[in-house]
């Protein structure tokens, strides 16, 4: 009986928990805020965003699924078979065809996560996928660095290489210039070293649909791009036009305050920007 | 069997989801969610009470820190008392900040509240949703004025208990008996005066040490001793801001940092100790945190200082002239910090400018010097720039002491403080005694004013933790570091020698750069790929890229980067 009953009250807790957090994403319903501040995923205004984003709605759509079929299951298992616990348990020996269902099916599913990413997953991780039509890697815009427990971005300054004194650091802050649709057509993306100091860091930038560990010892190359109409659609109206880069991996105690933020400007703004740095780092404040 | 036993689990089982629900509520109701803690406390140093123990005043202790909360507050209610001098002078440190921002900071700080401070809040009142306005962190000051002083906006109830509960007309005429920074003087709408309390926002005292009990406390400790409950695990350790010394400062040696410089750490964090970059806040809360900081050091320095007055007197009583004239000696040092301030003369030379033979001849000089027992730059940094990770232990870094008599503290020694030194023949062996003992002597590395082995840079790691800047390294050789073994320049050196000096560690930082390392493994990748594919584009540098892992080998790809 008290089994019916925890059971029942944890359907409940859930259906409410589900409602309560649907309400209020939609009505603000505990903290009143502007419409961008959601607690789902943020807009997405990368290129490869919308790829990424129809990957994660298919799996989460097979796993619910299947999490609602197996769930329910094994709930109706407990809530039939509970009323006859004084019956003896009976050993059988098990069932071919239930084993053969539950491999096949998860392994069909697998296959078809396996082949709906990969050429998402090339876009985004592929070598090839950062060079340009000559086989020629693409250049570096600056290497993006974790340490315990910041981001810190090193431009190669205007030479364009790295370990030269007109080298600056940014702390915190990302710069990066925007795609314009109709100039860079061929200009497909913005390249980046990812790079760690010390332990494993994650660099995530949720309106990027981004993710990558930083793992010491290992210089990957990685890429980002921002549309200008993108840029334009969603951070148009509002006064904050930056968005969050977040460490996502667990690095240390003071993993919660590794953090940082994008600026996505067009070329000129960000020429400028580069020698408002070079200002600063030539500077004496 | 079997059965059973599991049967006796029933029960328990049973229960569990209530004994659970029971203590789920037992966390959340013991959690204390409250701003404040009103049990954080102001003490006492550990020198402090010991050097009152010395002299047998241990029993005076508590005049030491009713002094020091009526001179500073409590962490609670944080402030300066105002002497007659200061009012005379027209100064008031509680509000320091104001005035000592300059016009363009002051912009800043305002650009912040609106674009990301207030964000929220000023979006809602833009939108004429004033009840829904949420509570902002680290603001109670402002939050409290919100709450009172502009309830007829957003309640209803005018701020007078008893009045008719009428809300006002967001477009309608300011209270004229309230008042918020900024507001013009031909008066404002009651909705104007809501954007300007929030846009023109500068953080209490009260304000920033709430701020600073979430942020900054658990490292830097509740008195900015720099032993909070991290503090331990940390290498290496948190400032102790009691000192009254901060390490990257711009000015002489010994002096009292300027606010830009306690801004900039806070900007920048300090590359590599767990100090981050805080520019995630906006520039009112970091200028607020410095203030807060700088009550710490004060605080922290006027201690030190009653207590050495204190034990210096037969009687053993703080007499109220010598409080004051401390009091603001100590307020004097920090205020006339910025005076001291002669930086703004110096002009950086442009090295990305500067033709690559002017940068070796200039960085050729740097090295003599650095070489050179005017500048002795190596007898800390080690001959090949390696500091405290060089293979033999440069020479003026640490003292022998004699390792029979010795009582080696282990957390020292635990820190990299010991070093023991073999003796090598000729021939670079290890030499032995005649029962076959290694011959070695122990050093101690000398400390630094808070106690922590003192660590030279290693200048090939490209890392300086007070900033990397040009002028960050100028000011490191001309000022050195305070508290620290890193001595100011002496004056024989001129300034253009400062400039040679710091070409050549800026050399010695990029000669081990592991991105051009990287470059230049792409680059011999893409030679080899052309070779293996027949044909002979090897000015074509930048293809062929490869994915046989990253690891590099830093010696070897040094040495063939030829620099
Ligand atoms: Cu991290």
């Amino acid at each position: 009986m008290i089994m019916r009953i925890t059971i029942t009250l944890l359907m409940v807790a859930l259906l409410v928990l589900g409602i309560v957090s649907w309400a209020d994403y939609e009505f603000w319903l505990m903290a009143p805020s502007p419409s961008h501040y959601t607690w789902w995923w943020p807009e997405e205004m990368s290129t490869l965003g919308q790829r990424v984003d129809n990957l994660f709605w298919l799996i989460l759509v097979m796993v619910t699924v299947m999490f609602v079929i197996t769930m329910g299951a094994l709930i109706l298992a407990i809530w039939k078979f509970s009323a006859k616990r004084e019956d003896k348990a009976v050993f059988i020996h098990g069932s071919h065809k239930l084993e053969l269902l539950w491999t096949a099916i998860p392994a069909a599913m697998l296959l078809v996560i396996a082949f709906s990413q990969m050429s998402t997953f090339a876009a985004m991780q592929f070598d090839s996928s950062m060079q340009d039509e000559d086989g020629h890697d693409l250049p570096v815009l600056c290497e993006i660095w974790g340490s315990q427990f910041d981001w810190r971005f090193r431009y190669p300054g205007k030479d364009g290489r790295f370990g030269t004194n007109d080298d600056f650091e940014s702390a915190y802050e990302l710069v990066m210039p925007m795609r314009d649709t109709e100039k860079d057509q061929d200009k497909k993306m913005v390249v980046f070293l990812l790079r760690s100091r010390d332990v494993l860091h994650s660099f995530f930038v949720p309106h990027l649909r981004f993710k990558r560990d930083a793992v010491p010892g290992m210089t990957q190359r990685i890429w980002m791009a921002v549309d200008d109409e993108q840029m334009a659609e969603i951070m148009g109206g509002r006064e904050d036009k930056t968005f969050d880069i977040i460490c996502a991996e667990l690095c240390g105690w003071g993993h919660y305050k590794m953090s940082g933020r994008v600026r996505v400007l067009p070329d000129a703004e960000y020429e400028a920007w580069v020698e408002e740095m070079t200002a600063l780092q030539f500077g004496n404040s | 069997m079997a059965t059973q036993r599991l049967m006796c689990l029933r029960p328990l089982a049973q229960r569990n989801p209530i004994v659970l629900a029971g203590m789920l509520v037992g966390v959340f109701a013991s959690c204390d969610y409250g701003p404040g803690h009103a049990d954080l406390e102001f003490g006492l140093s550990e020198s402090t009470m010991a050097s009152l123990d010395e002299v047998g005043l241990a029993s005076s202790s508590p005049q030491v820190s009713g002094t020091l909360t009526t001179l500073f507050g409590t962490p609670q209610d944080p402030h300066f008392l105002i002497t007659t001098e200061m009012l005379d002078g027209d100064e008031n440190p509680n509000l320091s900040g104001d005035y000592e921002v300059s016009e363009e900071q002051w912009e800043i700080i305002v650009t912040d509240n609106r674009s990301r401070r207030f964000l929220r809040q000023l979006d809602l009142i833009k939108a004429g949703r004033y009840g829904v306005v949420p509570e902002p962190l680290y603001a109670g000051d402002l939050w409290a004025i919100w709450i009172s002083d502009f309830a007829p906006l957003h309640t209803g109830e005018p701020a007078e208990v008893g009045g008719t509960a009428v809300k006002v007309d967001p477009a309608s005429a300011f209270d004229e008996n309230l008042w918020v920074p900024g507001l013009p003087e031909d008066g404002a709408t009651w909705a104007e005066a809501a954007e300007l309390l929030f846009t023109n926002w500068y953080p209490s005292l009260r304000e920033s040490a709430e701020m600073y009990r979430v942020q900054c406390l658990h490292c830097h400790g509740v008195e900015g001793g720099g032993d909070g409950p991290t503090a331990e695990f940390l290498e290496p350790r948190p400032r102790d801001y009691r000192l009254g010394k901060f390490k990257w400062i711009a000015v002489d040696n010994g002096k009292r940092p300027r606010r830009q410089d306690l801004v900039n750490i806070l900007m920048q964090g300090s590359y590599t100790t767990a100090m981050p970059s805080f520019a995630r806040f906006s520039s009112g809360q970091l200028h607020g945190l410095v203030d807060y900081v700088r009550l710490l050091a004060m605080r922290g320095e006027t201690e030190a200082r009653l207590v050495l007055e204190m034990s210096d007197s037969d009687s053993g009583d703080l007499p109220l002239g010598t409080i004051e004239s401390t009091y603001t000696d100590v307020w004097t040092n920090w205020r006339d910090a910025d005076e001291n301030y002669v930086a703004a003369e110096v002009i950086v030379p442009r090295w990305d400018q500067m033709s690559v033979g002017e940068q070796m001849t200039r960085g050729e000089h740097g090295r003599e010097l650095f070489m050179g027992t005017l500048a002795n730059c190596f007898s800390c940094h080690g001959v090949d720039g390696r500091g405290a990770d060089a293979p033999t232990l440069p020479i003026s870094l640490a003292e022998v002491v004699d390792a029979d008599e010795h009582e080696i503290d282990p957390e020292y020694e635990a820190r990299g403080g010991y070093r023991w030194v073999e003796y090598k023949d000729a021939a670079g062996h290890i030499m032995k005694d005649e029962d076959g003992h290694v011959l070695r002597d122990l050093y101690r590395i000398k400390p630094d004013d808070w106690g922590n082995p003192s660590m030279p840079r290693n200048f090939t790691r490209s890392v300086f933790r007070g900033g990397s800047r040009p002028i960050d390294l100028y000011r490191r050789v001309k000022y050195g570091i305070n508290g620290t073994i890193m001595p100011a320049a002496v004056e024989e050196i001129s300034d253009e020698d400062i400039w040679d000096l710091v070409i050549y560690v800026r050399m010695l930082a990029n000669s081990h750069d592991l991105a051009r390392v990287y470059e230049h493994k792409q680059a011999a990748l893409a030679d080899r790929h052309a070779i293996e594919h027949g044909h002979s584009d090897s000015d074509d540098s930048s293809g062929g890229h490869s994915d046989d892992g990253d690891q590099h080998n830093d010696n070897n790809h040094n040495e063939a980067s030829g620099h």
